[in-house]
């Protein structure tokens, strides 16, 4: 019961500490930098010439929109290209927030480029902008592969509209939002043949090759040959499945040296199976379990298309991987007395966190489902119950039964405005707990959140 | 904290682009290459000074070929050309996809110093803003290589390989 002394001592929250925020400065300042060039690339090829006249204006506003906005699409990839260090110094979480911040601003200003230098030249030619695209089109070299590439990109960005992804299944978003590497590589061509800023100018185009080469190794390297190189060295292979619940199973793998992984509690990977309509698509799902010896445990819950399958996983079904990522683990905890509160499967990563907070803590954990058949890990919860004196508050019924309030969650946990809070479920569930929780007056760096349906649906 | 991450971003995008600009100062008062004398704005430029008083040196050189080629042949090699021809020849068109081109050169004692394109697509504004990026790209490639053994300008293909035919035939007006 430190509570009183922490509470006193300023500190700094540790998933942010010092080494890690300067990281992520630098690399805002780099990011910074790279703009700075890539808007370089339009200015210094400038004329008199592109600012005489209102449709000049257009078409090199038009210019500075593309670059921008192919630029913003580069570093959306590197941004998730699983970069060691970057993954370290800013986090998995962090990254793809500013990755879903980018990727609506690229698809913006790639539009705008659409629409401006249809515009602009239609202007300058004295014909409609429907003509004049068309014209671009037939005429000059890899337009179509731009259209193309124009329309992928439109795809993947209504795809990712919140609203429109929850309305379909992962595996049909993930194709689709794969599919926008190829047409950041299919715009590439128009770009360095019909763009003025590269014709006669063989140094920005140099800079622009080595952005998208640089980019594409990076991709290569950290998404391709090193999780593929990873995956047979551990050599992991489904050990065995079974049924938790209803919908709901757990798939025990099995691999070698799984300690070097280095894999903790609350974190997930992004995995394949090898097995027939599985292996095309890589499906993030958190550990259910600490890994122990050679093991890994994830629970799945039926709710895409594919993971209703997974019980039809074969034993000795080779698995791919990629990870682990995530910052949701015990060690971020700077209280003595943790909460964690689960939606649903959302139990899954709190499970496997169960296992690692040391033993000096106290722990409670909410458990909200909506029918009693729902619960799952009962026996592994109530051994950990009986264990370490974790206290475990099963809430079974509806949400208007359980509104998970301040004052609501302060009836189980009276001081839960001193803890560290993890909560993990559906998006409505971890927004009302974050709610509740800064109104408790517990600050943002102690409330740890994870919203399955982002990653493990 | 995002406020200062965001001003971080800001000054590095200043820094980027301040640092560019500062070393190769851009050419806004240029009117690019749809004046024909007009230098790209690469820092090669400079090498190309010679042909500074062009717009009025093509007057004082002979306007016809021949008596250029003529004297040529009577008046050889002060220099360390061979032929050491002087004058003003112009390279037949040559038809490209696009519309057609046509290359001029001034030729000082068998050294070209003046390129000029009398005629390049300009038909669209697409064109005209490729072409003014390419046409004076190509013109100084030229007056550096001192032959026909240019490489022509990525994204200006047809442009290139026009100008490429017109500067071959205007070279053999000229016996070089």
């Amino acid at each position: 019961m430190s509570s009183h002394q922490t509470r006193a001592v300023s500190h700094l929250p540790r998933h942010e500490g010092i080494g890690q925020r300067y990281n992520a400065d630098w690399a805002a300042i780099l990011l910074g930098a790279g703009l700075g060039l890539t808007i370089a690339l339009e200015v210094e090829s400038m004329s008199a010439s592109d600012w005489h006249g209102v449709y000049p204006v257009i078409t090199s506003l038009s210019r500075i929109a593309a670059l921008v906005g192919s630029y913003f699409a580069l570093v959306g990839l590197v941004l998730v290209a699983r970069i060691p260090w970057i993954e370290r110094s800013v986090g998995h979480d962090r990254l793809v927030r500013w990755h879903r911040k980018l990727g609506p601003w690229s698809l913006y200003l790639i539009f705008f480029h659409v629409l401006l230098v249809g515009l602009g030249y239609a202007g300058g030619d004295r014909v409609s902008t429907i003509v004049e695209l068309w014209r671009m089109t037939v005429k000059y070299p890899w337009m179509i592969e731009a259209d193309i590439a124009f329309v992928l990109m439109i795809a993947a960005g209504i795809t990712s509209y919140k609203k429109a992804r929850a309305k379909m299944s992962y595996e049909t978003w993930w194709t689709i939002h794969a599919m926008t590497y190829g047409a950041i590589a299919l715009g590439f061509m128009h770009q360095v043949l019909t763009g003025p800023m590269f014709i006669g100018h063989p140094l920005n185009k140099y800079f622009w090759l080595a952005l998208y080469l640089g980019a594409g190794a990076v991709i290569l390297l950290w998404r391709i040959v090193i999780p593929v190189a990873r995956s047979l060295r551990h050599d992991l292979k489904v050990d065995h499945v079974t049924v938790e619940g209803p919908g709901i199973v757990s798939i025990v793998m099995r691999g070698r040296h799984v300690a070097k992984l280095r894999a903790q509690g609350g974190q997930f990977f992004s995995w394949r199976f090898l097995q027939r309509g599985h292996f095309l698509v890589a499906h993030p799902y958190s550990l259910s379990a600490a890994p122990q010896q050679d093991y890994m445990r994830i629970t799945v819950k039926d709710l895409g298309d594919h993971s209703a399958d997974l019980i039809n996983l074969k034993p000795g079904t080779r698995v791919f991987f990629e990870g682990p990522y995530g910052t949701f683990v015990a060690g971020k905890a700077s209280r003595g007395h943790i909460v964690l509160i689960a939606g649903g499967v959302g139990i899954t990563p709190l499970r496997a966190l169960l296992d690692e907070v040391d033993h000096t803590k106290e722990i409670d954990l909410l458990y909200r489902v909506s029918s009693e058949e729902e619960l799952i890990f009962h026996k592994e919860l109530d051994a950990a119950a009986a264990y370490r004196g974790a206290r475990i508050h099963y809430l079974v019924g509806s949400r208007r039964e359980h509104p998970m309030t301040a004052a609501y969650i302060q009836k189980f946990v009276p001081a839960f405005a001193d803890s560290e809070v993890y909560v993990c479920g559906p998006t409505a569930l971890v927004e009302r707990v974050f709610r509740s929780a800064k109104d408790a007056g517990i600050p943002k760096t102690r409330i740890h959140t994870e919203e399955f349906e982002f990653h493990a649906l | 904290m995002l406020s200062k991450r965001f001003a971080l971003i800001v000054g590095g995008t200043i820094g980027g682009l301040g640092a560019v600009v500062s070393i190769t100062p851009p050419q806004f008062g240029n009117s690019g290459g749809l004046s024909p004398n007009a230098t790209p704005a690469a820092p090669a430029a400079a090498t190309s000074s010679a042909p500074a008083q062009s717009s009025t040196a093509p007057a004082a050189t002979p306007a016809t070929p021949a008596p250029a080629q003529s004297s040529a042949t009577t008046s050889p090699a002060q220099t360390t050309k061979s032929a050491g021809a002087s004058g003003t020849f112009t390279g037949d068109v040559a038809q490209t996809r696009f519309g057609p081109v046509q290359v001029k050169i001034t030729v000082s004692n068998g050294r070209i110093t003046n390129v000029t394109a009398p005629q390049y697509p300009t038909e669209s504004f697409r064109d005209q803003q490729i072409n003014a990026q390419a046409i004076p790209w190509l013109e100084q490639e030229t007056i550096q290589a001192q032959s026909a053994n240019i490489q022509g300008v990525g994204g200006a293909s047809y442009t290139s390989e026009g100008f490429y035919q017109s500067l071959v035939s205007a070279l053999s007006k000229a016996g070089m």
